[in-house]
C-alpha cells in the first residue's frame, strides 16, 4: 500500500481514538488518516455524502480499521454493507476491537473482514501491533478502486 | 487457540524452500507445512494423507501462489471459499506477475491479501518475513 493512501479509522470511544492516533504517530506511520465516530460516517465517507463529497480533502481511503462496537451502525454493519457494494467490497478492511469472543471473530471473517486485531492491553503493545500492520499493509497490492461507492 | 500451523503452497520448490526458510526468520511458533499444488491444498487442509501428521485445527494462513499448474490459485481459493470448513480460513495470494484485473478478481473472491513475489531474495525477505509475523503473531483467526 502507497504510504499516500488514505486509511479510515472508525472508533466512537474518544479516549480510544487519541491513544489509536498517538500509537500510530509513535509507530511512525506515514499514511494520512480520517477518524470516523460511527459506521454510519464511514458509509457516508465511502458514498461521498455531505462534506465527504470533496474527495480533495477527503480521498477514497485504501483501507478501512473498524471497531465493532459503534453507536447506531456498528462494524459489523459497515462490513454487511460493503458485501452489497461490489465496488467497495475489495477494500482491504481490518477490526480493531477488544473483543476477542469467537462468535465476533466468526461474524467478521464471515462478512469479508481481511484481517481481525484485537486491541492490546499496553500503549506499547499498540504501537508495536500497529507498525506490524504497517509493515505487512506496505507491502500488499491492493486494487484499484472508485472514488465513491 | 492460536493456530499451530501455516499452509504454504507454491509449485516451485526453490520458492517453498525460501519463502519457509523466511517466516521462520521471523520467529513464528507455528508448523510450516508444505502444498506443491492445488490437489495437495486440499489434501492438508482435509488431513488425507500425507498430511495425517500435521496438527490439527485450521492453518494461521494458507499462503498461495497465483500461479500454478493444474488448479489455478484463483480456483483455489474459489473452493476453499465455498467450503464450509475453509471458508473462514485467512489466504493470503502472491504473485511475480501482477496484472491489476487479477489482483481485483482475488480480493473479490476473499482473498484477505495479495503481495508481489519479487524475484530478488532481499525483496522476498522484506515481504515473506513481514507476511508471516503479521498472520502468525498479530491476526486473529476464527477457530
Amino acid at each position: 500500500m502507497n504510504p499516500n493512501h488514505h486509511i479510515v479509522i472508525a472508533e466512537d470511544n474518544e479516549d480510544d481514538v487519541f491513544i489509536l492516533q498517538r500509537a500510530l504517530q509513535k509507530a511512525g506511520i506515514p499514511n494520512p488518516t480520517h477518524i470516523c465516530n460511527d459506521g454510519e460516517e464511514v458509509i457516508n465517507y465511502l458514498k461521498a455524502v455531505g462534506p465527504y463529497a470533496d474527495r480533495q480533502n477527503y480521498p477514497f481511503p485504501r483501507m478501512l480499521i473498524l471497531d465493532l462496537k459503534m453507536p447506531r451502525l456498528s462494524g459489523f454493519d459497515v462490513l454487511r454493507w460493503l458485501r452489497g457494494n461490489p465496488d467497495c467490497s475489495v477494500i482491504p478492511t481490518m477490526v480493531l476491537t477488544s473483543s476477542r469472543e469467537p462468535k465476533d471473530v466468526q461474524e467478521a471473517y464471515r462478512l469479508g473482514v481481511n484481517a481481525y486485531l484485537v486491541k492490546p492491553p499496553t500503549f506499547e503493545e499498540l504501537q508495536s501491533m500497529l507498525m506490524c500492520v504497517s509493515s505487512f499493509w506496505t507491502c500488499c497490492e491492493v486494487p484499484e478502486l472508485p472514488l465513491k461507492c | 487457540m492460536v493456530p499451530t500451523w501455516m499452509l504454504i503452497a507454491d509449485d516451485d520448490p526453490n520458492d517453498r524452500f525460501l519463502i519457509g526458510k523466511i517466516i521462520k526468520e521471523g520467529d513464528v511458533d507455528q508448523e510450516l507445512v508444505f502444498a506443491s499444488d492445488g490437489y495437495d491444498v486440499f489434501k492438508a487442509l482435509h488431513r488425507d494423507p500425507p498430511y495425517e501428521s500435521r496438527p490439527y485445527g485450521p492453518p494461521a494462513v494458507i499462503i498461495l501462489d497465483h500461479q500454478m499448474p493444474g488448479l489455478s490459485g484463483l480456483e483455489i481459493l474459489r473452493r476453499i471459499r465455498s467450503d464450509p470448513e475453509s471458508a473462514l480460513i485467512p489466504v493470503v495470494m502472491h504473485s511475480g506477475q501482477m496484472r491489476a484485473h487479477e489482483i481485483r478478481e482475488a480480493y473479490r473472491l476473499g482473498a484477505n491479501a495479495y503481495v508481489e513475489k519479487p524475484v530478488n531474495y532481499e525483496g522476498l525477505r522484506r515481504i515473506f518475513k513481514e507476511l508471516g509475523i503479521f498472520w502468525g503473531q498479530v491476526n486473529v483467526v476464527s477457530v
